[in-house]
């Protein structure tokens, strides 16, 4: 199954500057071996045609959009999968931070810094009256 | 089966089960908790790992379908136009909440006489102010008093959280529509509160627990002080039935522990406070000669009126970062210029828009707020383009009550123990369509004027169905509803409700402060009238 399924990948994300194509980080491994994400792997590969490997690219791409529009219960979790893989590869979060500025670490413990509020961007609102309804109860406006 | 026999058994270690197994037991009543989930350990949660959005997509999904954690119960939503979310653990759903925190206002609880439609509560907001600020108190709220969109009420624990540069930007906007708005109320620290909990250090996935104690959970505010004041929790323990004398009076419960041993629960009262899917299915299961359609439901209306928020979700994309996947990922600012009724918009009621933050690189590149990014030759300058540059305005409208919205017990589903697992049936009639349409088109017009360079609308969002609402509903009269204004069975005096399931109607606002607050209230309600509840014998 390797084999078809590290095609499909780089088809799926080729690669783009400094953001790696999955073969280049042995995703169709890692993704077969996956306790959940090997079954949607499993599945996507058996919806591929038979001969996949041989066709032009262009008919991989066609047949690749035909199962995203016929069989979307197959290929939505299989992008699930595929995506939350490779998003969380060291070598991808290192593309998205040069890219971005987004710190490839974990959340925890670092977090990220918090500025204290500034009530002075209340100035608008806080000068309204008031904005409910009157219900009769005793919280009158 | 074993026995043994309290005043107070609870179901559920939620938001609910966790508030009142506090005060009751604060009161002296012996009280014990049946959890089926476990307690959370801090020390192991995904975000202190680098891949944490795994944990999003699998073990900690909020859709227990996907999750399928051995401690589930699946849910049939083959029928249900929004899929449901939940957790079971001791904090429940607290566990993976976003922490929004607002009340309800007072025309929340009057519908159908300021607007015709739905039902009154039987209560009003000024009965559960009090139970409001005592909920505060103990969940610890970050938030800013005086807030003209409702009533007066004390200061916040804490001050705000800050908005991030998308809340700012969309704060100017609103400003200048001369639309109101106002910091969200969050049940989140901004500085350390609370037993043993910290200061939010901003890391964003609050779903995923907090290992700080910052994001409040029920586990970590509620539950501690329960037990100190003698309330025992149960863990592992899934209940299959709510058992009855020949009275219709609940005389217990029976459950499964962890090893799939049946054992019984007896108690003077019994307490449900599973949320609205699991407490409707619990009492469509506890059939008997009195209660043939299940306890308490002589009316048809257990498991009927389903409500959650309907929600629309706006997302605008920004020329530059505007850093979205720091600071907690629901909470920033809220809009409620839209909230009550107004007759020319063309529908009764209204909707908030609650500006979220964004995703992490899995978050974005799968969608949620946005469709998928594309795969193939234009992948990555899809996400280039998106990533970290987008906030979203949620459109969440309130859903009036409708028969044919229900939970019932499924064909075809069962739990690990062969429990039958809820089915959801669930449509949206063309009141709750209109106004979602109606506030894509506010919220775009705010994107817009906060110089988003690309908007985007959801008209649904499918996976939305956090709050679980309105199917043992409260009410004055017996012969058209379930529990009475103390959250207690009208057909079974020592049987309470206490979560969401009891909602008259369900407001456009999230709703944990209010079920906790009812909760609250419906113990106080319960101690003061123990001696004179007519229990089993």
């Amino acid at each position: 199954m390797s084999a078809p399924l590290t095609h499909l990948l780089d088809i799926l994300i080729p690669g783009d500057g400094t953001f790696p194509r999955p073969s280049q980080l042995d995703l169709a491994e890692a993704m077969t071996i996956h306790e959940r994400f090997g079954a949607m792997a499993a599945r996507m590969v058996e919806a591929l045609p038979a001969t996949f490997d041989a066709m032009p690219k262009d008919e991989q791409v066609e047949s690749i959009r035909h199962i995203e529009a016929d069989a979307a219960s197959t290929f939505d979790p299989f992008m699930v999968a595929l995506y939350s893989l490779y998003y969380v590869h060291p070598q991808v979060l290192a593309a998205v931070e040069e890219t971005s500025g987004y710190a490839a670490r974990a959340p925890q413990p670092d977090g990220y810094s918090l500025k204290p509020f500034d009530p002075a961007i209340l100035a608008i609102p806080a000068a309204r009256g008031p904005q409910y309804r009157d219900a009769g109860t005793g919280s009158s406006t | 089966m074993t026995e043994t026999i309290d005043d107070v058994v609870i179901v559920g270690a939620g938001a609910s089960g966790a508030a009142v197994a506090w005060r009751l037991a604060r009161a002296g009543l012996k009280v014990t908790c049946l959890e089926q989930g476990d307690w959370v350990r801090y020390d192991e949660v995904p975000s202190f790992r680098t891949d944490w959005e795994v944990a999003r997509q699998t073990s900690h999904h909020p859709n227990p379908n996907v999750r399928q954690n051995p401690v589930d119960y699946p849910v049939d939503d083959s029928e249900a136009a929004i899929k449901p979310f939940l957790y079971n653990a001791v904090g429940g759903s607290t566990i993976l909440w976003g922490a929004h925190f607002p009340r309800f206002r007072p025309s929340d609880f009057r519908v159908k006489t300021l607007d015709g439609v739905g039902d009154d509560w039987p209560i009003s907001y000024e009965d559960l102010a009090p139970y409001y600020e005592e909920n505060d108190r103990m969940m610890g709220v970050s938030g800013m008093a005086g807030d003209p969109g409702n009533p007066p009420r004390l200061a916040r624990q804490m001050p705000p959280l800050p908005l991030g540069r998308g809340g700012e930007r969309m704060a100017g906007a609103f400003d200048r529509l001369g639309w109101h708005w106002w910091p969200c109320d969050v049940a989140i620290n901004s500085k350390p509160y609370g037993e043993g909990r910290g200061g939010c250090n901003n890391c964003g996935p609050c779903d995923l627990g907090c290992p700080s104690g910052a994001r409040s959970s029920s586990d970590v505010t509620y539950w501690p002080q329960a037990i100190r004041a003698g309330a025992k929790l149960v863990t592992g323990a899934r209940v299959f039935e709510i058992e009855t004398d020949n009275q219709g009076r609940a005389t217990g419960v029976a459950y499964y522990d962890r090893d799939g041993i049946a054992r019984r629960h007896k108690a003077h009262v019994v307490t449900l406070a599973a949320n609205g899917l699991g407490t409707a299915r619990l009492m469509l299961l506890s059939k008997s000669k009195r209660f043939p359609n299940g306890i308490a439901n002589d009316t048809d209306l257990v498991g009927r009126r389903l409500m959650h928020h309907p929600t629309g979700m706006v997302t605008g994309t920004f020329d530059e970062a505007i850093d979205g996947y720091a600071g907690p990922f629901a909470v920033s600012i809220l809009c409620q210029h839209f909230y009550e009724t107004d007759a020319a918009r063309g529908f009764v009621r209204g909707y908030q828009m609650q500006l979220v933050r964004s995703n992490g690189p899995v978050g974005t590149a799968v969608g949620g707020y946005l469709p998928r990014v594309p795969w193939g030759e234009r992948h990555h300058e899809t996400f280039r383009n998106t990533f970290a540059r987008t906030a979203s305005l949620t459109v969440t409208t309130e859903d009036l009550p409708r028969l044919d919205n229900r939970v019932t017990l499924s064909d075809t589903l069962a739990d690990r123990w062969g429990i039958p697992a809820p089915k959801m049936t669930y449509s949206l009639d063309q009141n709750t369509r209109d106004m979602i349409e109606h506030g894509i088109g506010s919220a775009t017009r705010a994107f817009e004027e906060a110089g988003a360079v690309a908007v985007r609308a959801e008209r649904l969002v499918v996976n939305a169905g956090f709050h679980l609402l309105g199917t043992a509903c409260m009410g004055s009269d017996p012969d058209a509803s379930v529990v009475d204004g103390d959250c207690r069975a009208h057909g079974v005096p020592n049987l309470m409700i206490v979560d969401g399931a009891v909602f008259t109607t369900s407001a456009a606002l999230n709703p944990t402060p209010t079920i906790q607050a009812l909760a609250l209230r419906a113990a106080d309600r319960l101690i003061a009238a123990r001696r004179g509840v007519e229990v089993a014998a």
